[in-house]
């Protein structure tokens, strides 16, 4: 079985591995930024290094849906279509035999792979995220911490949970469509759809920390207006300051003293705020800030610390491994009951 | 070795509301060639795919060489099976098919497979797609033969051929079975096809059994008389067909006749599977619909 496996799935295997050997090879050419306090700043300078990033990470991120469909969709799909199965399932290996060796390798390949690339690229961000943490500031993608929803899944452990989830979903479609090309776009688009629902349904709520504070001049982080206020402007948004760098900043809202989110700040907010010609910035009136306060309004932040990272890419990548279980035992049990 | 190929007991497969095979009660003995004969739709790779455990039973048991189809190793190693199609792997050659028959079969037979497909010709490193629809049947047969089977189920192996490639396959099929002491269960939609071939034939006509037996006692107990309109007729009725003076019925029967207005005439194995797949199933739905 395991030769046949082999056999099979050596082309796919080859492709797939020569692209994720060329990300690979592509950071290592490009080399790691140089670590020190100036990280982010020297990185955001440094087109060939920003770019080589944006690539490979945007190339993690689709990397366990081209192996849903390029090795999950097909794996039993294409043995219906060519009618293969009824060749390959009369031989002495019982056909629960034999799916279990091509998911065990073929998905073992899988999630070896996609973690391989994923530590690479771990290794390789580490200075920017050390620098991050550290309370540096930066643009693009140099500035977004590691556990903000867009760089999250693409490095860590979590692609292999990613991509044995990929996996998984492209063998049980395929097993229950009978069409491989259907399977691997359907594929796609479920595997998208919790790419993207996943942070803010899932990854928001494993108990992050919800902080409420006093907003004052010092910790104002954003002040959004629809207009200026002489023109009867008003406020549309409060944020403060992040005091954990490194984090992702789940909510960041204003809520009353009854801790609703406010909808409407009272109009004279938004004088609160001026533009100081000497320093460029804006100046806060500090009074105006306290009588704010003094009515009750208050700010809550939501977030999930930077020093929780490892134990979240370890809880969701668990979970993704148990869902991948679960769509396992859906496909065995329908390649030996529903399937001829 | 067990006496008893195949065993089937009120067995059927429904697919939504409709049969594919029902209430099918059969006992196929070992160590023969069974022909498995029906129009097309009749139900035969139903029967044949339930053999071999592709497909699970809706109602009823099927027991293949006295064991359940493909529930084990064990079980799949006694039973060879050439699927409809002949399928095989077009981008595999030859040669990987018989190592992939090697490695999947533990009492794989590969001086047996080398020699066979030496003697087709075959090019061990010709890629499957290239062969033609011939050579890929008796690849696939090849595959079956080599694994030592004790049983080999064919399904429409020779449809898609040539008269030519149909005749060879055939004979190479009687040549193995010969050889190795195999029981076979063939199906065909062509009586032609199993009359050479075959000694047992089983007749399944709208996913029903009609008619199962050693081929010379269905030959000999088959008769046609022709005489004197609504007469009555001795045996059982297979078919009826009347002219205003005459009536025509095919029976079962295989006593003698010596009333002289009966004209008798033999049936081919032919004319009797065909007259079985004329007869049309009994008017007994019509009661239920007259009842509505």
């Amino acid at each position: 079985m395991i030769w046949l496996t082999w056999r099979q799935f050596r082309f796919p295997a080859a492709v797939v591995g020569a692209a994720a050997a060329l990300l690979a090879l592509l950071l290592l050419v490009v080399g790691a930024p140089a670590a020190g306090q100036q990280a982010v700043e020297l990185l955001m300078a440094d087109k060939t290094r920003v770019n080589a990033y944006t690539f490979v990470t945007i190339a993690m991120l689709l990397l366990p849906a081209v192996i849903g469909m390029f090795w999950g969709a097909p794996l039993v799909a294409r043995e219906l279509e060519a009618g293969t199965h009824r060749l390959v399932w009369n031989q002495s290996v019982t056909r629960t035999r034999w799916l279990l060796t091509k998911v065990l390798l073929i998905g073992g390949a899988a999630m070896a792979a996609t973690v391989a690339l994923g530590l690479v690229l771990t290794w390789w961000t580490h200075v920017i995220d050390d620098a991050l943490i550290a309370g540096a500031d930066g643009q693009g993608i140099a500035g977004q911490p590691r556990m903000s929803p867009v760089l999250y899944a693409s490095r860590g452990i979590v692609p292999a949970g990613y991509a044995a989830f990929a996996f998984t979903l492209g063998v049980l479609l395929g097993t229950v469509l009978r069409r491989t090309v259907p399977a691997m776009a359907i594929t796609a688009a479920v595997f998208a759809a919790v790419q993207l629902t996943v942070p803010p349904l899932i990854r928001a709520h494993l108990s992050p920390v919800t902080e409420t504070m006093t907003v004052t001049g010092e910790n104002l982080g954003g002040f959004l207006l629809d207009g200026p206020p002489e023109a009867g402007g008003v406020v549309k948004e409060v944020r403060v300051q992040s005091a954990q760098p490194g984090a992702w900043m789940i909510a960041n809202e204003t809520v009353d003293k009854d801790g609703n989110a406010v909808g409407e700040y009272p109009s004279w907010l938004a004088s609160c705020v001026q533009p100081d010609p000497e320093r460029m910035a804006p100046l806060a009136d500090p009074a105006c800030f306290k009588r704010f306060a003094d009515l009750g309004y208050r700010q809550r932040v939501v977030y999930q610390p930077a020093g929780r990272y490892w134990t979240l890419q370890a809880v969701e990548t668990i979970g993704f491994v148990l869902v991948s279980g679960a769509l396992l035992g859906l496909t065995f049990f329908w390649v030996r009951r529903r399937v001829a | 070795m067990s006496t008893v190929a195949l065993r089937a007991d009120g067995l059927g497969k429904r697919y939504g509301k409709r049969f594919a095979l029902e209430d099918c009660t059969l006992e196929v003995p070992a160590g023969r060639v069974v022909g498995l004969v029906g129009p097309n739709g009749a139900g035969k790779s139903t029967l044949l795919n339930l053999a071999v455990g592709m497909l699970a039973p809706t109602t009823g048991t099927i027991s293949v060489l006295g064991g359940e189809p493909a529930s084990s190793p064990a079980q799949l190693a006694k039973v060879g099976y050439v699927a409809q199609d002949t399928p095989t792997y077009a981008h595999l050659t030859v040669g990987e098919h018989l190592e992939l028959g090697a490695r999947l079969n533990p009492a794989w037979d590969t001086e047996l497979a080398e020699r066979r497909v030496a003697r087709l010709g075959l090019s061990l490193d010709q890629k499957a797609r290239k062969l033609s629809g011939g050579q890929r049947a008796q690849l696939a047969l090849t595959l079956g033969v080599a694994k030592r089977p004790e049983l080999l189920i064919l399904d429409e192996p020779v449809a898609s051929l040539d008269p030519l490639a149909r005749r060879e396959f055939l004979q190479d099929l009687m040549e193995a079975v010969a050889e190795h002491e195999l029981s076979v269960i063939l199906s065909s939609h062509l009586v032609s096809d199993l009359e050479r071939t075959c000694d047992y034939l089983v007749v399944l006509v709208d996913s029903r059994v009609r008619l199962a037996g050693d081929l010379e006692d269905i030959v000999s107990s088959h008769v046609r008389l022709s005489g004197p309109r609504d007469a009555g007729h001795p045996g059982e009725l297979v078919t009826a067909r009347h002219t205003d003076v005459q009536s025509t019925y095919v029976v079962r029967y295989s006593g003698p006749i010596a009333d002289p207005s009966w004209t008798v005439g033999q049936l081919s194995l032919e004319d009797i599977v065909l007259a079985y797949m004329e007869r049309r199933t009994e008017p007994a739905p019509r009661a239920l619909e007259v009842a509505r």
